[in-house]
């Protein structure tokens, strides 16, 4: 008979199977959201740096928000959008929304723009149509993006379900970006690349921009920042949670960071146990001469 | 006269509503179809250079509209490119839509590839013909029931206008079109719940499936082997614990004003993320931005050689 | 940089260096001909910096980089370092062939852009190393379009290699135009085929650890690249080769060795040797004026406003 392979701690540490990896993801990520653990957070630069451009804006203008995820984005995008958009309506800054993603956007946008008109109390006060506006999804191709850089009017038309902008009260003459023109900021809340579209076409109007991002995309943003191209911006659900801590939001973002931070807490355990496995491996070799 | 002609005409042209000679269309319609015709016998029938030779000519024309395009300088005010005559500007908008109907076609021969091999999937009974099979009724599935519940606002132009009014006859029931507005947010149709309840689901796990394999792939990666994966590993558990409240709560100890603030975890992360790793992304930025003016330059000058235009050597 | 040093050979460079002359004269000869015939805001600086300037930079590197591929073309030639992940193309088909196990060649999510017809061109690369061990390779794409120039590609290739009879039609497939379906979809396939060697080249975006740690679980051999810099990190941590940066742009160069390709790497590096005099003028031209606003405040507007013009060629090009 066989003796049974004996395992020492070196290959216990460093050969986790997966699935207990993944289990383990799973507990750590689940336990502070049932038990509500709450944690202070900083808030970081950029973060400051986007609600600063809002308090800037002035109020007759509006502000246009390229909301460019789906579904699978949605832990990240739903929240940033709908902080955003929250503090859009305190602001009473008037907002249209649009998408150059994919299609499904604008139905998830409407959803969320609804729900955080709902939360702030103002179904009576905020219309659509006078207020704010979804233009619905269009094909950025570059004949596309320039058109609108140069006219909004011409490159929309008409919002999503068809209505031509000169119906809508808070598309009535928006046509232009930035300090001449009749919209003082651009937010991004993407979940893939489509703010590289505004650096190339709406920089140059000056108008202001910022971005709502996932967290893998935001480390690919920090030269815009640095050279101003970008006014502010949100990393992730952390960017979302920071926004919503600064501007007193009690919303999903800053309850489901417990969450976020356990699992952090996890891949750091599992850093250290994998490393462990090397270091007893090197130390039994060196012991071995 | 002649520019007249091969000006490309849509259906939203202004000339061509107010009364502009409606033969100009079909002429212009023709004369695409024949260039066309002429061009792809020419590439099937010439023999192997001359084809080639064809194929590079094509190429350098498609080309060169956009580099006219982008080159020539636009004219201040209306900030668009013209050349003797012919807005490039507004042509290239025609060419755009050209090619999403190209590709719109394209999309056809997509689908042909996805039934092909599913269907032979399951007329052999290959392995996991199952998996097969629940494409092809996930597909039925979405496109009928999204054509079942849109199929009225094709035909009707006052649908959207008056689907909510008492007395208008809406074709479907409403568990296929929910026209319902207090169902806004989520009409109870069964489109809705293939789209909200199974795809959008299933399309956020498939995301969420990132995070376990984020741990696993970091688990067996990140391992102090060498002085480089010692340096990769302590900066990625730097960033990690800095973007996280209990991660920052490590150096929570050291105040924020003071002296030592930039020891602080999330001030050490902000600091790799603003100071080291922004200007090596520009630098990347850079690299890139050139490779791909060079692969650009070469497909359209068909210098491509050993991938596309020439067999290696 | 990517690509080091270039050994220079008289031959033919002097014809090159007057040909590249020759495009530079011709942007010097557009821009007369705006300056003395265009209308008259051509003669305004706003418009030069606006709409001027960003073109002839870009046309400055596309000269350079024509230049370099037609001094390569007369003869120039170019040494390139060794890319790790592109010496393992022998290994992976090798190790394919052992097995008998298929290799998979992902495209990404692109559409028809440089960046998927340079994954298409690595691919090519492949299978034509495949079609002479006689390993299958299925390509997956995310566009149908892509699908369409693939399937085309791919069937070439089966025909210049003189074996027609062995493309198989379902070796190049479209899965789905949505990321996380396309995801799932090729997943299933890696693990399903338990491939022996897997390749990603496109453009990827969080789908990339999804294939990657599919390929992982059937022990395959992995070699990816792409330009989109967020997920170069996934890719390292589980793939066995990564292609980083512009050594992408440079793979194709690398694999063939032809001297067009290399040539545009030369140019790519010239480029970017002029990229980098730029940055240092504008460092120094803001320290100085920085300086001056203490030293000396009555020059400091003279300065100040150079270094904005400066500026303005890079930041309000349109």
């Amino acid at each position: 008979m066989q003796p049974l392979p004996t395992r020492n701690w070196e290959d216990i540490l460093g050969k986790i199977d997966r699935r207990l990896v993944y289990i383990g993801l799973f507990l750590f990520t689940l336990a502070p959201l049932v038990g509500r653990w709450a944690l202070p957070l900083n808030t970081t630069e950029p973060t400051k740096m986007l609600k600063k451009a809002f308090d800037g804006l002035p109020q007759d203008k509006v502000v246009l928000i390229a909301s460019d995820w789906d579904a699978g984005t949605q832990a990240e995008s739903r929240p940033q959008l709908t902080a955003v958009v929250r503090y859009l309506l305190r602001k009473k800054l008037k907002f249209i929304l649009f998408s150059v993603t994919t299609p499904t956007s604008p139905q998830l946008g409407q959803t969320v723009v609804e729900r955080a008109i709902e939360a702030e109390g103002m179904k009576d006060t905020w219309q659509y149509g006078t207020h704010w506006a979804n233009m619905g999804y269009r094909i950025a191709n570059a004949p596309w993006l320039r058109n609108f850089a140069r006219s909004i009017q011409d490159a929309m038309k008409n919002d999503w379900k068809g209505v031509p902008l000169a119906k809508l009260d808070v598309t009535r003459g928006v046509d232009k970006f930035g300090p001449e023109g009749q919209v003082s900021m651009l937010v991004d809340v993407t979940g893939s690349s489509s703010i590289d579209n505004w650096y190339a076409y709406l920089s140059p109007s000056k108008v202001t921009i910022g971005l709502a991002c996932t967290g893998v995309m935001a480390p690919e943003q920090y030269p815009f920042l640095d050279s101003g191209q970008l006014s502010g911006l949100l990393t992730g659900m952390k960017g979302a949670a920071e926004f919503e801590q600064l501007t007193e939001q009690k919303g999903f973002a800053l309850a489901a960071m417990a969450g976020q931070s356990f699992a952090h807490l996890y891949i750091f355990i599992m850093l250290v146990l994998g490393n462990l496995s090397v270091i007893l491996g090197t130390m039994k070799k060196r012991a071995r001469g | 006269m002649i520019l007249g002609l091969i000006n490309p005409l849509t259906g939203t042209d202004d000339i061509w509503i107010v009364g502009d000679p409606w033969y100009r269309l079909i002429i212009f319609c023709l004369l695409a179809a024949l260039l066309c015709t002429v061009v792809l016998g020419a590439i099937h029938m010439a023999g192997n250079q001359a084809t080639r030779l064809l194929v590079m000519g094509c190429a350098f024309a498609a080309g060169l509209f956009y580099v006219l395009e982008f080159f020539i300088p636009p004219d201040a005010k209306s900030q668009e490119v013209s050349l003797w005559g012919v807005n490039l500007t507004q042509m290239s908008g025609i060419i755009g839509n050209a090619n999403q109907v190209v590709a719109g076609f394209t999309f056809l021969l997509g689908v042909y590839n996805l039934v092909h091999i599913h269907g032979n999937n399951i007329r052999r009974l290959r392995k996991g013909w199952g998996y097969s099979l629940s494409f092809f009724i996930a597909f039925l599935a979405m496109t009928v029931s999204a054509f079942a519940r849109d199929w009225q606002s094709f035909f009707d132009p006052k649908y959207d206008e008056l689907k909510n009014t008492a007395g208008y006859q809406l074709w479907m029931p409403s568990w296929v079109n929910d026209v319902d507005p207090t169902h806004a947010l989520m009409p109870h149709d069964i489109f809705s719940v293939l789209f909200e309840g199974f795809y959008r689901n299933m399309d956020a796990t498939m995301f969420s499936i990132l995070a376990f394999y984020i741990v696993s792939a970091a688990y067996r990666a990140f391992r102090i082997r060498s002085k480089e994966a010692a340096v990769l590993m302590i900066t990625a558990v730097i960033m990690m614990m800095g973007q996280v409240p209990l991660g920052q709560a490590i150096t929570a100890a050291i105040p924020k004003d003071g002296f030592w603030h930039g020891l602080r975890i999330e001030e050490i992360s902000q600091f790799v993320l603003n100071t080291i790793n922004g200007p090596v992304q520009r630098a990347i930025g850079f690299g890139l931005g050139l490779g791909a003016l060079g692969m650009a330059l070469r497909i359209w000058l068909s210098l491509e050689r050993g991938t596309y235009f020439e067999e290696t050597s | 940089m990517t690509q080091a040093s270039t050994s220079t050979r008289k031959r033919g460079s002097d014809l090159a260096t007057v040909e590249a002359l020759c495009l530079a004269g011709l942007l010097v000869v557009a821009m007369a001909l705006g300056w003395f015939f265009g209308a008259g805001y051509w003669r305004t600086a706003e418009y030069w910096s606006k709409f001027v300037a960003g073109r002839a930079i870009v046309y400055a590197f596309s000269a350079m980089i024509l230049g370099q591929i037609l001094f390569a073309r007369r003869g120039g030639s170019a040494f390139i370092r060794r890319i790790p992940g592109l010496t393992a193309v022998d290994q992976t088909v090798g190790r394919a062939t052992e097995m008998g196990r298929p290799i998979t060649f992902s495209l990404g999510l692109g559409n028809v852009e440089i960046i998927t017809l340079q994954a298409l061109a690595i691919a090519l690369h492949v299978i034509r190393m495949a079609i002479r061990f006689g390993t299958r390779v299925i390509v997956t794409c995310a566009d149908p379009t892509v699908y369409a120039i693939a399937d085309e590609a791919v069937r070439e290739a089966f025909t210049a290699a003189g074996r027609p009879e062995s493309h198989n039609l379902d070796d190049v497939r479209f899965l789905s135009d949505r990321q996380f379906a396309y995801a799932s979809s090729a997943m299933g396939l890696i693990l399903r085929e338990r491939v022996a060697s897997n390749y990603m080249f496109g453009r990827f975006f969080a789908e990339s650890l999804i294939l990657a740690e599919a390929g992982n679980q059937v022990g395959a051999i992995q070699v990816a690249g792409t330009p989109i810099i967020t997920q170069i990190p996934f890719f390292v941590a589980s793939c066995d080769y990564t292609i980083i940066g512009d050594e992408y742009y440079a793979a194709t160069a690398y694999l063939t060795r032809e001297p067009v390709l290399s040539g545009s790497l030369v140019g790519q590096d010239h480029c970017k040797m002029l990229i980098l005099g730029l940055i240092t003028l504008g460092v120094i031209m803001a320290t100085v004026s920085a300086g001056l606003a203490q030293a000396s405040p009555g020059l400091e507007n003279d300065v100040s406003a150079l270094v904005s013009s400066f500026e303005k060629l890079f930041t309000e090009a349109k």
